[in-house]
């Protein structure tokens, strides 16, 4: 249950790393990030509204965050409860690299682990929404760090398809959500 | 004519089903369709989690929603006294201690076990409200390690479902002669062996479980109409073991059943909380499943893995089975779920062969999955999937063609009445008969014409061939029936089986039809009503061969009550009147009167009578399917290009009805092989198919060229009649002989090593994948 992909952001890592920790930019490039809220010096609250085929889905996450090493990666947990739609757990390594074109490889490695009725729905529309969401992040955070539009790098999930239908969403779901965190908490330099 | 009306109406004919026009015209009346004023309307709290611990259940803001009337949890039940329901204790573990199994509550108590199970119930005025209420009930989770997967339960450091169980082990048992087999297998010319999966499958009824629970005030009575193949079961176990309540203080009522292949048979806890509710509120309580809540919570069925191994002589004759199986039972062993897999599955595991010599080994495995439990065929399908699929092996192994090598094995006419190696005796079969029919029904020897056709067109063509037969009647024998003659002109039978779309009422009248000799409009069959008649109900398909007997015989004996009847009414000897088509006459006079017309005269008007009577032992029913698909060696995509069968069921009473259940239990036995699985993911333990977009059931276009024949040539000598159960029959031989077809299709064609790996469901991915393993082959 791994979801590993990496995008080619047209900005050099220090751009990237500072976009990362600005709340406004990552607000407007999560799809249906509400809010983002402290709830004490080591944890974070974030709501992210998600609609999934008939599934509609408000989680509230609880996120943590490990293995800092500033501006390069890190790695964060995040447990989410949707309520009747299920819960989502996972746990993201993201890093940055410099990329080609004075750019930024941003890799994220996600696993993840979805239950309830998010699991049982239809996985196959789960497939779709993820691949839709992480475009529309990525599409949303280049426009606001670069200007040129990202450039997909390689996208592979590292299980077979028929076992790996599910988490895609979820991966998305988390990094936006690790993203949230990073915005709210003032990422330190 | 006097004999029209039997001629007619009576057994051995097609006539039209009695039921088809109510429900033709939306007057079925189903458990959901019936409404009570003011009833309330539960709705489930289903754990997401495969095993957690129940930290704590805040219902504060659901309990003041809109509408809620009640909040129910495993705690509120526990301490009402409400009983859990009743786990297997028949079996043993290899300590020799009983099964374990964890206590089974209507609603979790302090611990979730599989993704689905009920950990609190909303009652609320209308469905919406409680589904509203039920997702505002926040439950505290803890979550556990879970294990879905038999094999990986009874690892090493598997997280235990039980810790009375820590090896997951519920209990096992091991059937036959291993010292022998052993033997058997060292002197063997041939030895074939596989690793088969008997995927997890769901029953998928048109209608979901619904139940309404009505309580009485003034009588103190519970009435509750539900869905159910066993009613009398159903209050039985409700009241003694779980409400612990007198038997009269509850009547169950069934209507029309939508269909219950054998999910329909067991107590539910759904069944327990609303009977709870509308106890303790005094007021009407329904439920009724979504279809996602049948497929995380209506029992499942197969999901067996085995080890198999056949040893044969030079000539193909097979010295010795054995079998080592894990069967996976979810988180609670029930009766039903253990007894199939330990013990029903092994009375047929030889077949219709001549087998002296098993060694049949089975664990129950506890797993953090929905509890497996009956699925039309219950063992049966299992069992000869597994000598079917060696069957087939043997024959490639050996060379000696597959009819052949069959035939060489099977246990011949003359060896009736025949004892298997698990002391079963069958009292009827001409196996080679059945099969000889079947192939020149299905042009068997013409295949190699359609092969090279596919060919042509690239299609890979396979053949396949299932023999077998299934042991019917739950081991149930005994019945009563109770009739009434009214004076107003109808004959009433009341029963406790139970039809679910399987014509009964159709076919007991007609068994009726043949004694009384009155038209079947008079007959009228009383289903449904545990006041009216007790009994085991509708499974391991009895109902005809030992229900239509009790049917049948208590028409018979209240023809001669009536007889009795007649002679003091017409002032004449008893042997001197002769009864025919309603009318009892004076032989050889004009004096006679009508069957109604007596009752009329009867005290309260009517003629009753209760008969119980007993069949001697189960049927046999057995049968030859085949089957010819064809591989599309680009996509995988199996297409069925012909399936026939010839099936000995005995003698006949509704060819059309029986010809549906063949069709019907076919259909279902094609699904298991090509398109239908139950899927827990190893890793999450999340229930992965609950809608019917990920659980593929089988399609009008897998049915192509279906040609269902019967076989009346042996009948049944058990029962009066000569019937054979046949509900179940097409279940047990459609997945072998579909898988075999496919198996042939690539062994044909150079994926003989590759086919061997292949599992159910054959989906065009798995097929293509083995093809891939070696491309240029075909």
């Amino acid at each position: 249950m791994e979801l590993t992909s990496t995008r080619n952001v047209s900005a050099p890592p220090g751009v990237v790393w500072d976009a990362l920790n600005d709340p406004a930019v990552l607000k407007d490039s999560i799809p249906g990030c509400e809010t983002f809220e402290r709830t004490s010096d080591t944890e974070w609250r974030a709501v992210v509204a998600a609609k999934v085929g008939p599934v509609s889905a408000r989680f509230t996450g609880r996120i943590t965050l490990a293995d800092l090493n500033p501006p390069t990666s890190y790695t964060l947990k995040f447990e989410g409860q949707g309520g009747a739609a299920g819960f989502a757990n996972g746990e993201a390594k993201v890093s940055l690299a410099p990329g080609g074109a004075g750019g930024t490889a941003l890799t994220y490695a996600a696993k993840a682990q979805v239950g309830g009725k998010i699991a049982q729905i239809g996985s196959r529309l789960i497939d779709g929404a993820a691949a839709k969401l992480a475009d529309e992040f990525f599409a949303r955070f280049s426009e606001r760090v670069a200007p040129a539009a990202p450039v997909p790098v390689t996208a592979e999930p590292n299980a077979p398809r028929a076992v790996n239908r599910y988490p895609r969403y979820i991966a998305l779901v988390v990094l936006a959500a690790i993203l949230a965190w990073l915005a709210l908490k003032g990422f330190p330099r | 004519m006097t004999t029209s009306q039997s001629s007619r109406y009576g057994s051995g004919k097609s006539i039209k089903r009695v039921e088809d026009d109510a429900l033709l015209r939306g007057e079925g009346r189903f458990a959901d369709s019936v409404a009570t004023a003011g009833q309330l309307y539960a709705c489930f709290v289903r754990s997401p989690h495969p095993h957690a611990r129940v930290k704590s259940i805040d219902a504060t803001a659901a309990a003041s929603m809109a509408g809620v009337e009640k909040i129910i949890t495993g705690r509120d039940l526990v301490r009402s006294g409400v009983g859990p329901i009743p786990n297997s204790a028949d079996f043993k573990r290899a300590d020799g201690k009983p099964t374990a199994t964890p206590l089974h509550h209507a609603l979790a108590v302090d611990t979730v076990r599989f993704v689905g199970e009920a950990v609190a119930a909303v009652i609320a005025a209308t469905a919406l409200q409680a589904r509203e209420a039920a997702e505002a009930v926040m439950v505290d989770y803890d979550p556990l390690p879970a294990v879905v997967d038999s094999a990986a339960a009874i690892a090493p450091g598997a997280p235990a479902v039980t810790s009375e169980a820590p090896d997951n082990i519920a209990c096992e048992i091991r059937h036959g002669d291993p010292a022998a087999t052993e033997a058997a297998f060292k002197r063997a010319a041939h030895v074939v062996a596989l690793d088969l999966v008997n995927q997890r499958v769901a029953a998928c009824p048109i209608e979901p479980r619904s139940t309404l629970a009505s309580f009485d005030e003034a009588s103190g009575r519970l009435t509750l109409r539900t869905s159910c193949q066993t009613p009398t079961g159903l209050r039985d176990e409700l009241c003694d073991s779980v409400l612990k309540i007198p038997k009269e203080k509850v009547r169950v009522l069934v209507g029309d059943v939508g269909g219950g292949f054998g999910m329909k048979t067991s107590l539910y806890p759904e069944d327990i909380v609303v009977s709870f509710a509308a106890r303790a509120l005094k007021k009407s309580v329904r439920f009724t499943a979504d279809r996602m809540e049948e497929f995380l919570a209506a029992s499942h069925g197969r999901d067996v893995m085995s080890k198999v191994e056949l040893a044969l002589d030079a000539d193909g004759r097979v010295l010795a089975l054995r079998v080592a199986s894990l069967a996976n039972m979810g988180a609670y062993a029930t009766p039903a779920g253990v007894v199939i897999q330990l013990l029903i599955g092994p009375w047929v595991s030889t077949s219709i062969y001549d087998i002296k010599t098993i060694d049949i080994g089975i664990k129950a495995v506890l797993t953090h999955t929905l509890p497996t439990g009956p699925y039309r065929g219950a063992g049966r399908p299992e069992a000869i999937y597994i000598i079917e699929r060696l069957m087939d092996e043997a024959a490639r192994r050996t060379g000696i063609d597959r009819t052949e090598l069959r035939r060489r094995n099977m246990i011949r006419p003359e060896q009736m009445p025949y004892t298997n190696p698990m002391d079963k005796t069958y009292d009827s079969g001409q196996f080679a008969l059945v099969m000889d029919r079947a192939l020149a029904l299905a042009d068997w020897k013409g295949f190699g014409s359609r092969a090279a056709e596919a060919k042509r067109r690239g299609k890979l063509r396979g053949q396949g061939i299932a023999t077998f037969l299934e042991w019917t009647g739950a081991d149930v024998f005994q019945e009563t029936v109770d009739v009434a003659v009214t004076g107003s002109g109808e004959i009433e039978i009341f029963t406790a089986a139970q039809p679910m779309g399987t014509s009964l009422a159709t076919t007991f009248t007609q068994l009726a039809v043949d004694v009384f000799g009155v038209d079947a409009d008079r007959i009228k069959v009383r289903f449904g009503d545990t006041d009216r008649a007790t009994g085991f109900g509708s499974a391991g398909s009895r109902s005809l061969f030992v229900v239509g007997t009790a049917v049948r015989v208590a028409s018979e004996r209240t023809v001669a009550k009536a007889h009795d009847l007649a002679a003091r009414e017409l002032e004449s000897a008893s042997a001197d009147i002769v009864y025919r088509d309603g009318v009892f006459s004076i032989a050889g006079t004009d004096r006679s009167i009508g069957l109604f017309e007596l009752a009329q005269r009867q005290a309260d008007q009517r003629i009753v009578l209760q008969s119980t009577s007993s069949v001697d032992a189960a049927s046999w029913p057995n049968g030859c399917h085949i089957c010819e698909v064809e591989v599309d060696p680009a996509t995988g995509a199996v297409q069925i290009n012909g399936y026939w069968s010839v099936n000995d069921v005995g003698r006949v009473v509704n060819p059309m009805v029986v010809i549906g259940q063949l069709e019907g239990g076919a259909a279902q036995g094609i699904g298991q092989a090509l398109s239908e699985a139950i899927v827990y993911d190893a890793e999450s333990g999340q229930a992965l198919t609950a809608t019917f977009l990920d659980y593929a059931l089988p399609r009008a276009s897998m049915m192509s060229r279906f040609e269902m024949t019967m076989d009346e040539s042996s009948p049944c000598l058990t029962n009066a009649m000569g019937v054979k159960g046949v509900g179940e029959l097409g279940t047990i031989g459609a997945t072998p002989a579909v898988v075999n077809a496919v198996v042939d299709a690539l062994a044909r064609n150079g994926f003989a090593k590759q086919s061997l790996g292949l599992q159910m469901p054959l989906t065009s991915e798995k097929v293509w994948r083995a093809m891939q393993a070696n491309p240029g082959a075909y």
